[in-house]
């Protein structure tokens, strides 16, 4: 091998490998340096909470129903929460509708409708599950009603608080409360008030929430 | 075009500029640091979350996977491939390796027409990164057929 060839070889190898490297190295320095945000907003009675006052731990989510990820922590949230039980952990949801998903809006509608018939939390349920069913139809609203009827709404009702701009401006309100804090994506969580990366697994999510339980103190 | 003819008839190869090749090779850089940005992301994130850019869209899409592979691992391949074909044109001057390069580059033009349709009419958003990629394959390809059409004999 000439010094030409192994210098040509060579430095393309090195190249590749910096470029590699250089991107995993910026990959693994986003992710631990991710700044994690103070809860933008105090919990109030008018917030969707479920589970205990008394609970050490509240844990908040800024979700959007259309948005696949936090469709996947849906389920995930569903068994932390049936696993370590109500009294440990209090959940709240707060509204983070992106702009590039068109049902996202809509479908927070829809839960806030069902929410002022006292059945947000079914709503939100279904929302997730079905997910698949409304994320990409033009207009989702018969969807909607379909699953109105399923929870025994008052459908009329239902309809109504559908285009309610009060509902709007709530929804609204929850996104410019995460987007002044610095929230870029959903879901975002909150625990007992400062962020947390999200986890990457149940077993991950239910330390943490038993660490914050152990720590104690719920602000 | 016939393929027997692309690839046995000779390229007037010192009339084909060095820019061009050098070209060819920044370009695909470029799409081999794209693709490969998006294969990490790919395996570091279990569950990607939805940020405002709507990328999460595109890359939790069905469509982001072939049989199980990443889309953009097999487009980090397909740059990478280009890479060395060119470098070792470089080192050897044979010119079967730049031929067999331009003859690769309407595969990537294709990926990412098809890619590009689905993002456009079928997933209803674009992520940038594909985007970004779709421009190196593109430019990849017409400088390609560019070169066999002016320095064939």
């Amino acid at each position: 091998m000439t010094s030409k060839r192994i210098f040509t070889w060579g430095g393309f190898v090195v190249i590749v490998g910096l470029i590699i490297w250089g991107l995993i190295a910026a990959e693994m320095k986003s992710n631990k340096e991710q700044e994690l945000l103070p809860l933008p907003e105090q919990i109030v009675a008018t917030d969707h909470i479920k589970g205990s006052e008394m609970a050490p731990v509240t844990l908040v989510e800024y979700g959007d129903f259309q948005c696949p990820a936090c469709q996947t922590y849906h389920s995930m949230v569903e068994q932390l929460i049936s696993e370590l039980g109500s009294s440990t952990v209090r959940f709240v949801f707060r509204h983070f509708p992106l702009a590039q998903h068109a049902n996202a809006m809509i479908s927070s509608l829809a839960a806030e409708a069902a929410g002022s018939q006292g059945k947000f939390w079914e709503m939100y349920d279904i929302l997730y599950k079905e997910q698949r069913e409304w994320e990409n139809v033009k207009d989702p609203t018969s969807i909607f009603v379909k699953y109105a009827q399923n929870i025994n709404l008052d459908i009329e009702k239902f309809k109504t608080d559908l285009t309610s701009e009060q509902a709007k401006e709530r929804i609204i309100n929850d996104y410019k409360g995460g987007v002044k804090a610095g929230i870029v994506g959903t879901p975002t969580f909150f625990v007992n008030g400062k962020q947390i990366a999200s986890p990457k697994s149940l077993n991950e999510f239910k330390d943490i929430i038993n660490k914050a339980a152990t720590a104690g103190v719920n602000p | 075009m016939n393929l027997k003819i692309l690839l046995t008839k000779p390229l007037q190869q010192e009339s084909i500029p060095k820019w061009i090749i050098i070209t060819l090779l920044i370009v695909a850089l470029l799409g081999f640091i794209d693709a490969t940005y998006l294969t990490i992301e790919h395996f570091q994130n279990n569950i990607p979350p939805c940020t405002t850019d709507g990328c999460e869209k595109v890359l939790t899409s069905s469509y982001s996977e072939v049989i199980g592979i990443p889309v953009a691992l097999l487009g980090s391949i397909y740059y990478f491939t280009i890479l060395v074909l060119l470098i070792a044109y470089f080192d050897s001057k044979k010119e079967i390796l730049l031929r067999l390069t331009m003859l690769l580059t309407p595969l990537g033009f294709l990926a990412s027409l098809y890619f590009f349709i689905l993002q456009a009419a079928v997933i209803n958003a674009f992520c940038q990164y594909c985007l970004v990629s779709a421009v190196t394959s593109t430019v990849l390809f017409v400088f390609s057929m560019y070169s066999f059409a002016k320095y064939r004999e």
